[in-house]
């Protein structure tokens, strides 16, 4: 039976990183997975690296790096899908030996958990057969790290949860959830920038702004910052808020 | 710098959601930034073709009732897209013509029986608020159009070469096209009904499903090299059965973003078999483990790129068709693909309407995607949505 992923690629021979796989993903993209790394962030930062080389290369019009893949989009009017495939794989390949994850900045995230704003809190604790105040002791307890942006404007992927917090998402994801919703899936704390549907666990909210489009730099998260989670109360959850308007943007108050 | 003109038009009704739209950002979904622009970018280029603007001007987007607009200075415009039955002074106006008006003139907007958008396309382009280079309204994100926002009663707008963010310049003036040939432009257009055929590929999260040979399916015929011709033949039958056997109807609660599907009922069998009821509760059956077989690398999926056109199947949901304000990655199982050459239709496709996959090979959807291409340049010489 021949392999389903395509090309599994020959990283022994080459020298190339691996196992990664290699697939289709429509009929003008390619979307590459790597699995040969042991933990997320190591595998989250060799591909945020690979989408900047990428990205400065003209044939691509998306390049979208994630958590332990990375897609590509070719324009099919100024590149041959052969030329494309081989550009894609010559970039990729080349073994990028011992990173080091780049210096980060700590930030501290204040978040308002409470099933005022989290309707998943109660459930996710009968999951796990705590009470919230350890829910909440475990996620604040360890700084986290920005490993990928995405779905959204300001949205990252902040981890990795330590392993008693990772579940999966939503078997069906809600059609709306609030700008500052805290979740958790998988081994990856989100929080939702915009208001928007969303499949993961929520179990807080914070009033900070994750994408301020007429701020200078408008996304408050990026790679190489790395997230201490902190717990507030109603009163400074409201102080905030006020501060940042997402109230505002939201269109509501809870 | 002052404006000794008036705006170019105002809205007496905004209609249900009438949005200022262009060709939208393209290559920032490595910021997670949506490309988002007109849902229907065909017809909005076509729009923008008629009166003699470039491809990706702005335009106004309507969508299922349009808007009652006041013209407050002469020019030009024209509607592509869903017929909303307009009337320009109590005139009916037809699709796909560039029409001039004159001050004071009212174009007004009914609803659409069917598809979903219409596109009015004025000369010069619709003022709107540029972020990173477009003048598209992102719903969500407040940015871009007009005030970042649908258009309210009262609004007025001027034209994009007026707005705050460029110099003034009275010379620009609309400089029409040589004389189009409507009827070939038609050929652009597809049927709206209530039916879509949209033709597929198999998604990334498709394509890692391990094939059990059921009899019924091809044997496999690549030595473990990129496959460059895949087809669906190597699909569980079930599975086929699951995706391409019956419709999918089109839930109240999509939107820009996405369209929520809800499974029809499997088709009867023609051969006279009484097994349509079984053959649908063993697909039933079937499904969520396929689907959670499919979902890779293990139980708790990476998020990972997904864009316009993916199909997402959630393990025990309905299947959610992405659309052009699609999120740029998710976590839920990608199993089909839309087609580059169907791309635009999904931007037509109102609530309750019925969706019918057809599976092609990667290989078949590239070929037809670069003669779509093609034949679309040979009418719309600088159309360049990619």
């Amino acid at each position: 039976m021949r392999q389903k992923d395509g090309i599994k690629f020959a990283t022994v021979e080459k020298g190339m990183i691996g196992p990664a796989t290699l697939d289709p993903f429509g009929e003008t993209g390619f979307i590459a997975i790597f699995t040969g790394y042991s933990d997320v962030i190591t595998i989250g930062i060799h591909c945020h690296t690979l989408a900047q080389k990428l990205l400065a290369q003209a044939c691509w019009c998306d390049v979208v790096p994630a958590i332990d893949s990375l897609m590509v989009r070719y324009r099919p009017d100024i590149i041959s899908h052969e030329k494309a495939l081989a550009d894609f794989i010559d970039t990729i390949s080349p073994l990028i030996k011992d990173i080091v994850p780049p210096p980060v900045s700590t930030m501290e995230m204040p978040v308002f958990y409470d099933d005022k704003v989290a309707p998943d809190l109660m459930t996710f604790c009968e999951t796990l057969d705590c009470d919230q105040a350890d829910l909440i002791a475990l996620h604040c307890g360890t700084a986290m790290r920005v490993v990928a942006m995405g779905f959204a404007p300001g949205f990252a992927y902040i981890g990795s949860l330590a392993p008693r917090l990772q579940r999966p998402r939503l078997s069906a994801p809600r059609p709306f959830l609030p700008a500052g919703s805290v979740g958790l899936a998988g081994a990856f704390t989100g929080i939702y920038s915009l208001p928007s549907p969303g499949g993961w666990n929520i179990i807080g909210r914070t009033p900070l702004s994750l994408f301020n489009p007429s701020a200078d730099q408008p996304f408050l998260l990026s790679h190489n910052i790395e997230v201490r989670f902190r717990s507030i109360l109603e009163d400074e959850y409201q102080e905030l808020d006020q501060r940042q308007g997402l109230a505002q943007k939201n269109g509501e108050g809870f | 710098m002052t404006l000794s003109r008036p705006p170019i038009i105002e809205f007496l009704d905004p209609g249900m959601l009438t949005s200022v739209q262009d060709c939208g950002r393209s290559g920032l979904r490595h910021l997670g930034i949506s490309r988002g622009g007109s849902a229907d970018y065909l017809a909005a280029a076509i729009a923008n073709f008629l009166v003699g603007n470039h491809d990706c001007q702005s335009v106004l987007e309507c969508t299922l009732i349009g808007p009652t607009i006041k013209f407050l200075r002469p020019c030009v415009f024209a509607l592509t897209g869903a017929d909303m039955m307009a009337t320009l002074d109590d005139m009916a106006v037809p699709m796909m013509v560039a029409m001039s008006v004159k001050a004071g003139s009212v174009l007004k907007m009914g609803s659409c029986e069917r598809g979903l958008r219409t596109y009015i396309a004025i000369a010069g382009g619709v003022e709107g608020d540029l972020f990173f280079d477009s003048r598209a309204t992102h719903f969500t994100a407040k940015i871009g159009g007009y005030k970042g926002r649908a258009l309210r009663q009262g609004d007025v707008l001027n034209l994009a070469h007026e707005d705050k963010d460029q110099q003034t310049d009275d010379r620009i003036e609309y400089r029409p096209k040589p004389l189009v040939d409507g009827n070939a432009l038609q050929a652009l257009v597809a049927d709206y009904s209530h039916d879509w055929v949209l033709r597929v590929v198999m998604g990334p999260d498709l394509l890692s499903q391990e094939n059990e040979n059921d009899g019924d399916v091809s044997p496999p015929h690549h030595g473990g090299d990129y496959d460059d011709d895949i087809g669906f033949h190597r699909l569980h039958k079930d599975m086929r059965a699951q995706l391409f056997g019956t419709y999918f109807q089109v839930m109240p609660t999509s939107n820009r973003m996405g369209l929520r599907l809800k499974r029809g009922r499997p088709l009867e069998r023609s051969d006279g078999r009484p097994d349509s009821q079984k053959v649908n509760q063993k697909v039933n059956q079937n499904i969520n483990q396929d689907i959670e077989r499919s979902a890779k690398p293990s139980p708790i999926m990476y998020s990972s790129a997904v864009y316009p056109g993916t199909v997402q199947y959630p393990l025990g949901g309905e299947p959610i068709l992405l659309g052009c304000d699609s999120q740029t990655v998710g976590g839920y199982p990608r199993l089909l693909q839309v087609i580059e050459a169907d791309m635009s239709l999904i931007g037509q496709i109102r609530p309750m309407d019925k969706i019918w996959f057809r599976g092609v090979s990667i290989k078949q959807a590239r070929d037809i995607g670069l003669q779509k291409l093609s034949f679309t340049r040979s009418l719309l010489p600088d159309f360049n949505y990619l």
